[in-house]
């Protein structure tokens, strides 16, 4: 019985798994394209996002919500920003080394937020111009519920470095909501 | 409200806040895909991709299958272990603590043991058992053949006859320090000069009658029975003296 019940939940797994790359794989293609101009690039990153989409999949998860679709689309954003920023080779400055949002104040106050809680869509937007990573950390950490460890995983990033983005996403947050304070 | 709830109370209202910035990035990131949908429905998906996610599929399912199985393994080896830790458990306690039980199965043994040992030690002691023989000094045998005991003996001066038997047959045995004359009957007999110890005797053999003579430097013996050469020639190879 026992058996039957995990070969059942294997099923039900690995169709979810089918479900979610016919729903998403042209969207994801052209997202990684978008970034990278380069289809057997695009193709690898979709590849690797579904492996390690897979890896998080489980059966409570609703493959159409927004949320699963947010997921693979943020591992699949980073993996090509990634692949963009190796490729070029270029000398830039990191994204996590810019010191124009770093503020030495730790997290933002309660009193300015509950303010600013009916702009948290334009305030995402404006924080995801700043850096897009900034963005998708701040989900994966606060709307996924992933640790520190698991982020890792699946940006392909150091723990370290998890840890100095979320600091520098806080931050630059907060100076968003301060600026808009001040328009 | 103490310092601590207030920092707690705040972590968690900072913490939502950022979930809610979360959830707001998501449905950006949605919408701004959604808003290019017509280009997106012009992506051709490779080949490669497509057999790719089939064989990425087939494999998973391979590895799903082997980890499903290792994880009932390890449950059917964790209940066998705890089946054979009962079952050593239990043999232990009936092998080494119930005491009647033991008691019982090894008494059994001893007690038939015990008669088996009486049995034969009857049939020992009838062999080997030294005749309760008044006299200071006196000879009997170590063997008699089977069936046989000590019946009782007879004084005569320095002759002692003794007496075995098996009930129906009858071994005669006498030992005589003195001077002393046998008149055996040989007529048709077998004669015959056998080795006896150190010294010789004269075996007779008549009919189903044997007989047997000899001496040594103190006494002269004679055996009468209805037994065979070995046998006669046997108990007195195992003649021994009381002291």
């Amino acid at each position: 019985m026992l058996m039957f019940l995990n070969v059942i939940e294997d099923k039900v797994l690995r169709s979810r798994l089918e479900e979610a790359y016919h729903l998403y794989k042209k969207e994801l293609l052209y997202l990684a394209h978008d970034i990278l101009k380069d289809y057997h690039e695009a193709e690898d990153i979709v590849q690797t996002a579904f492996i390690k989409f897979a890896d998080y999949l489980d059966e409570e998860m609703d493959i159409k919500c927004h949320k699963t679709k947010g997921l693979i689309v943020i591992i699949v954003r980073n993996l090509s920003i990634n692949i963009y920023n190796n490729r070029k080779n270029r000398v830039t400055v990191n994204i996590d080394e810019l010191s124009e949002v770093i503020y030495d104040e730790g997290d933002i106050c309660p009193e300015i937020n509950i303010l600013r809680l009916d702009q948290s869509q334009e305030m995402a937007k404006n924080l995801s111009q700043i850096n897009g990573s900034y963005a998708d950390i701040l989900t994966l950490k606060y709307t996924y519920e992933y640790s520190n460890v698991e982020i890792a995983a699946i940006l392909s990033i150091q723990e370290s470095n998890v840890r100095k983005r979320l600091s520098r996403a806080k931050k630059a947050l907060k100076k968003i909501i301060e600026e808009g304070e001040n328009v | 409200m103490s310092k601590s709830n207030k920092d707690n109370g705040k972590k968690t209202m900072i913490e939502a806040y950022y979930k809610m910035i979360g959830e707001a990035h998501i449905d950006n990131l949605i919408e701004e895909l959604e808003s290019k949908k017509n280009e997106v429905e012009k992506v051709q998906v490779p080949h490669s991709l497509e057999d790719w996610f089939v064989e990425f599929e087939r494999k998973r399912a391979l590895k799903q299958k082997r980890k499903i199985w290792v994880q009932r393994m390890k449950k059917i080896s964790v209940r066998a272990a705890v089946y054979l830790v009962f079952l050593i458990a239990f043999l232990t306690v009936v092998t080494l603590s119930v005491d009647a039980f033991r008691n019982r199965v090894f008494n059994y043994f001893l007690e038939k043991n015990e008669v088996y040992t009486e049995i034969e030690k009857r049939e020992e002691d009838s062999n080997q058992v030294v005749p309760d023989i008044e006299a200071e000094s006196f000879y009997y045998f170590s063997y008699l053949p089977p069936g046989y005991r000590y019946e009782k003996h007879t004084l005569y001066g320095d002759a002692i006859m003794i007496k075995y038997t098996n009930g129906e047959e009858t071994i005669l045995f006498d030992q005589d320090k003195g001077e002393a004359t046998y008149q055996l009957d040989t007529e048709d007999a077998e004669v015959r000069e056998v080795p006896i110890g150190n010294s010789n005797g004269q075996l007779i053999i008549k009919g189903d009658r044997t007989m047997l003579f000899w001496y040594n430097e103190d006494t002269s013996f004679l055996i009468k029975a209805y037994i065979s050469e070995q046998e006669i020639l046997k108990m007195a190879e195992s003649l021994e003296k009381n002291k």
